[in-house]
C-alpha cells in the first residue's frame, strides 16, 4: 500500500517513542493493512524471542576500595609492586598481595604447581578441570586451582604467605587503627577476616590487572611467593587452620 | 564503606559525592549499574569470564575519570559508552590473538577444543534453546545493528541515547533497529522459529516494553 508508514516510523510505533499524531497515524493504518499489521506482529513476537537470551546469573558484587594509608610498614617489594598501582586496600600492602593471591588465582585461572622448584604460577583461561596440560620434565601434573578439593599441595605455601601475613596484620592491630574508618571484619585474634566483602575488594583491585597485563601479575606473586618462601619460619600448627580457611576461600571463589 | 542504601537518591547526586571522593557513594552506583553493564558486556562478548572483566574494567575507568563527568549524559549512558568501548577493544584484541598461529601441537588443541561443534540454530530452536539461538542470530549482524538493538531492547535506551553513543542522527538508529530486527525475524523464521509453535506465543506477546536486565 503506498501510504504505509515509513520504517522508521514503524520502529518509532514498536517502541512506543513517536509523537502522538505519528502514533494515530500509525494505528490508522494497522486497521486497513495487512501487511503491515502482520509485519508488527512479527516484530511483537520476536521481542518476546529475545526476551530468552539472558545473561548469567554471575556473581558479581565489584567494589572498589579507595587508595588508604596502606604503607604498612615491611612492604615487600613484591607488595610494592602492587601498591603502586594507585589503588589497594587499607588494611596493609602485605595483606592486599596475599589476598590477591588468592582472589587472582580464581579469577584468572592461575594454575599453582608445587615441585622442586617451589611455586610455579602460570596463568591460563582453562575452565576448571578443562584444559589439558602436559607435565613438564617430570614435574608434579599441574593441578587447576579450581579443581583442588582436598589438601593440595600449595596449602604448605599457603601457609607460608599465611605466616606472612599475620605477621603484617599483627603488626597493624597493635599499631594504629586501620584508616578509614574501616575495621577488620572478624577481629580478635584467632580468624583470618576472610568475608566475601574482602574477597569483593580485591577482586575490584583485581581489575585493576587487564588481561594483557596479567602476566606481569603473575611475575608479580611469583616474586612474593618466593620472598615468602625465603623468610619462612613458621609455627605450621597454629597456621593450619587459618591456610584451610583460605584455601576453602580460594576454592568456593574458584568456583564462582 | 559509607551505608547510606536509600533508593532516593539520584544516580546524579551520587555522581557528585563520587566525584568529591566519596568511594561509598561510586559504590552504589556500582551496585545499581553492574548487572547492565555485565549484561551489557556479556551480550556483547559471549563470555561471561570476559564480560565480567569488562564490567570491572568500566567501573574502574569510570571511578577514575568520575570528576571529569559534567553530566552531559545521563550517568548510564556513560557508563554504557566506556563499557563499549572496552568490548570494542577486547573483540579488536581477540581477532588479534586468533590470528597468531598455532605454534604448536597443545595450542592446536586448546585452540580446536575451545570451539566445539556449534548446533545450527534451526537444532536450537527445535530444542527450544531460545536463549542461544538468539545469541546466535544476533552474532550474524552488522555491529551497528547489533549494538543499537542491545540498548533498545535490553536496556531500554531512547533512540537518542542511542544515537549520542553510537555518533549517527537519530534517523540512522532507526533505520539499523528496523534492519536489524527483520533480519532477526527473517533468521528465526527460516529456522523454524514463528510456524505453527508461535503463533500461540504471539497471543501473549503484545510489544513488551524494554526491560532493563
Amino acid at each position: 500500500m503506498s501510504d504505509c508508514p515509513e520504517n522508521e516510523a514503524l520502529v518509532a510505533y514498536v517502541y512506543d517513542e513517536c509523537e502522538p499524531a505519528e502514533r494515530a497515524h500509525v494505528e490508522r493504518h494497522l486497521q486497513t493493512c495487512a501487511a503491515c499489521a502482520a509485519e508488527l506482529d512479527g516484530f511483537a513476537a520476536l521481542r518476546g524471542t529475545l526476551r530468552a537470551w539472558a545473561p548469567p546469573d554471575a556473581r558479581l558484587g565489584f567494589r572498589v576500595v579507595a587508595e588508604g594509608d596502606a604503607e604498612a610498614a615491611g612492604a615487600t617489594s613484591a607488595a610494592a609492586w602492587w601498591s603502586g598501582r594507585g589503588l589497594r586496600p587499607a588494611w596493609g600492602a602485605a595483606l592486599a598481595a596475599t589476598t590477591v593471591l588468592v582472589a587472582g588465582a580464581a579469577i584468572a585461572s592461575v594454575e599453582v604447581r608445587y615441585g622442586d622448584g617451589g611455586f610455579v604460577f602460570r596463568m591460563g583461561w582453562s575452565e576448571p578441570g578443562g584444559g589439558e596440560t602436559q607435565p613438564m620434565d617430570g614435574a608434579v601434573r599441574p593441578q587447576p586451582v579450581a579443581a583442588a578439593e582436598e589438601t593440595p599441595p600449595w596449602r604448605a605455601e599457603l601457609a607460608a604467605l599465611e605466616a606472612e601475613l599475620r605477621e603484617e596484620l599483627l603488626a597493624q592491630r597493635t599499631g594504629a587503627a586501620p584508616a578509614g574508618g574501616r575495621s577488620l571484619p572478624g577481629g580478635g585474634g584467632a580468624a583470618i577476616p576472610a568475608t566475601d566483602d574482602w574477597l569483593r575488594e580485591v577482586q575490584a583491585l583485581m581489575a585493576e590487572s587487564e588481561r594483557r597485563q596479567r602476566q606481569e601479575f603473575a611475575s608479580g606473586l611469583m616474586r612474593l611467593a618466593q620472598e615468602v618462601d625465603l623468610h619462612r619460619q613458621a609455627d605450621q600448627l597454629r597456621m593450619q587452620q587459618e591456610v584451610d580457611s583460605l584455601a576453602d576461600y580460594m576454592v568456593r571463589v574458584a568456583q564462582q | 564503606m559509607t551505608a547510606t542504601a536509600a533508593t532516593d537518591v539520584t544516580d546524579e547526586q551520587l555522581v557528585a559525592l563520587a566525584a568529591g571522593g566519596d568511594t561509598g557513594a561510586f559504590n552504589q552506583l556500582v551496585v545499581r549499574w553492574e548487572r547492565p553493564i555485565f549484561a551489557l558486556a556479556y551480550r556483547t562478548l559471549g563470555r561471561e569470564e570476559d564480560a565480567r572483566d569488562v564490567c570491572q574494567e568500566a567501573f574502574l575507568r569510570a571511578f577514575r575519570a568520575i570528576g571529569g563527568f559534567k553530566g552531559q549524559a545521563r550517568f548510564s549512558s556513560w557508563l554504557y559508552r566506556i563499557a563499549l568501548n572496552l568490548c570494542r577493544d577486547w573483540i579488536r584484541k581477540e581477532r588479534r590473538v586468533r590470528m597468531v598461529p598455532a605454534s604448536d601441537d597443545l595450542q592446536q588443541e586448546q585452540a580446536h577444543s575451545l570451539e566445539p561443534a556449534e548446533e545450527s540454530v534451526e537444532e536450537l530452536i527445535v530444542r527450544r534453546d531460545l536463549g542461544r539461538a538468539v545469541e546466535r542470530v544476533m552474532a550474524t549482524l552488522p555491529e551497528p545493528q547489533r549494538t543499537a538493538i542491545l540498548l533498545k531492547e535490553y536496556h531500554g535506551l531512547t533512540f537518542q541515547e542511542i544515537a549520542d553513543l553510537q555518533g549517527c542522527p537519530l534517523s540512522t538508529v532507526k533505520t539499523r533497529l528496523y534492519q536489524g530486527l527483520s533480519a532477526l525475524r527473517r533468521q528465526l523464521e527460516r529456522n523454524g522459529l514463528g510456524r505453527a509453535a508461535s503463533l500461540q506465543e504471539r497471543g501473549a506477546v503484545s510489544y513488551p516494553p524494554p526491560a532493563g536486565d
